[in-house]
């Protein structure tokens, strides 16, 4: 039996940028090694902020998982929680290394973790050492998804996570998002490259009504279901350049 | 949770050296150019007005009253404000702008511990360094001028300047600066986090946060040495 992750139930929230579910509250349950899919509005990333109690909650509830360890008074729990911001967000007096070792040192956790969260989704080493604006955008993105998860949280939230990255690397993005899965997390993504998505999540929050739904086909039409199982195809197989490189 | 607390000691004690790095030890060069500077002004009007006068033991008060007590903790004012409270406020600033200080709150990292006490504490101390600094520069410069114009030896420069000095005017100092180190930089981090989320808005702040920390360091500076004198007899 999956564990219950996150539930809202009639959520209504307030953070500094807008208020959540004023006309429609949120209704959902996100269960652990699974992958929800927030279809991008205005307010679908402060979703993820208000998760991460940078809000309030003016109605409703927002139950966490034992293990998270939720409370109003401390802070030490969002280390659980993993927050992977669309740009910016990198200490830029930091190198990339330190940025994502950063959290690491504070919580005095395994030392290796930032090597391997880096390693894991494909950071090359040689850049580690760079400062975020000496760096592409697309490596300043990585690294801002590696560390969201080198703290090993139970909940991930990605605002976009695949603007700014490059054909290949979403490519990669989609199968470090299957390995995460995998190790348990439970994901949470706001985007509005929707046939990609569809790749990613096994459900979604439909916009029209804040409520959890688990299948693709309510919202796609045939055609549209054809180019994103075209897209999944391609996401588990070589692409041309692969093939051109490895011939 | 005590792992947690060891990790955030360690970050506090390596922001806090990096903060005394940035604020006294970068500062060293502009602090020693000045204090000998001043040295030899407060040396050329003193010697002026004493050799004529035949007092040249006064120049023991002189170097404590005027220079130690009073335009040492003026003049690492200025300087703090000129090269630290621009930096600490653009600095928050822009990490505010950048979401650098929502990265951190969302990752569960005290913005307190993490950057404003580091900084507070690091300005204290620095204050105080670059006060203990400029009184020897300026007191080397003061001896040098003394020294050309009218042949006096430094030992008996210190030995005028320690008998005019009490136990209490060390521990004013001390308070001074401590104090005035610590108020200038909260109020740079207050400014510098006052900042909603606009890049236009960081040269205001900036502005503002040197105006008042300027304000602030002089009527401290007027406050502790009126208690001083008033309260507690500190004086000549």
């Amino acid at each position: 039996m999956k564990e219950l992750i996150l539930k809202a139930t009639d959520l209504v929230g307030r953070t500094t940028q807008c208020i959540l579910g004023a006309n429609i509250p949120y209704n959902f349950e996100l269960y652990a090694g699974e992958v929800g899919i927030l279809f991008s509005e205005n307010e679908s990333s402060e979703l993820g902020r208000l998760i991460a109690a940078q809000g309030t909650i003016k109605r409703g509830s927002l139950k966490y998982h034992t293990d998270i360890g939720f409370n109003e008074t401390s802070s030490t729990w969002k280390q659980n929680i993993g927050f992977g911001f669309r740009e910016k967000g990198l200490l830029s007096n930091l190198s990339l290394f330190e940025n994502v070792h950063l959290p690491v040192n504070y919580y005095n956790a395994d030392p290796t973790s930032a090597n391997l969260a880096l390693k894991d989704i494909g950071v090359s080493e040689s850049l580690w050492n760079k400062r975020p604006h000496q760096v592409s955008q697309s490596i300043q993105k990585l690294t801002l998804l590696a560390r969201s998860i080198v703290l090993a949280p139970k909940l991930l939230f990605l605002d976009d996570p695949s603007a700014l990255l490059s054909p290949t690397e979403k490519k990669e993005f989609y199968h470090w998002i299957q390995r995460q899965r995998k190790k348990g997390l439970a994901i949470l993504i706001a985007t509005d490259e929707i046939y990609r998505a569809a790749t990613w999540g096994d459900w979604y929050i439909c916009p029209r009504d804040h409520v959890r739904k688990d299948d693709f086909k309510e919202i796609f039409s045939p055609e549209q279901l054809d180019i994103q199982a075209a897209l999944k195809k391609q996401m588990n197989k070589k692409d041309f350049f692969d093939e051109l490189l490895s011939s | 949770m005590n792992s947690t607390k060891t990790g955030a000691y360690k970050e506090f004690i390596q922001m806090m050296l990096l903060q005394v790095y940035f604020t006294y030890v970068q500062a060293l060069p502009l602090i020693i150019v000045s204090a000998f500077s001043v040295g030899l002004a407060c040396a050329f009007q003193a010697n002026l007005g004493l050799a004529l006068l035949g007092q040249l033991e006064n120049l023991g008060q002189i170097l404590n009253t005027i220079i130690f007590r009073e335009i040492t903790p003026l003049i690492v004012t200025i300087l703090i404000v000129i090269r630290s409270v621009t930096a600490i406020t653009s600095e928050i600033a822009m990490m505010k702008v950048n979401r650098e200080i929502e990265a951190l709150e969302i990752m569960g990292i005290s913005i307190e511990n993490f950057l404003i006490r580091p900084r507070i504490v690091a300005g204290s101390i620095s204050f105080f360094c670059m006060a203990i600094t400029f009184f020897a520069f300026c007191t080397l410069g003061f001896w040098l001028w003394l020294n050309n114009a009218s042949g006096v030896h430094l030992s008996s420069l210190l030995h005028y300047f320690f008998i005019t000095i009490r136990p209490t005017h060390v521990i004013f100092f001390t308070i001074k600066t401590l104090l005035i180190g610590a108020f200038i930089v909260y109020r740079a981090c207050h400014h510098g986090m006052s900042l909603s989320k606009a890049s236009f808005e960081v040269p205001i702040v900036t502005n503002k946060s040197v105006v008042e920390c300027l304000i602030l360091g002089v009527s401290l500076q007027v406050a502790v040495t009126s208690i001083s004198y008033l309260l507690f007899d500190v004086g000549i």
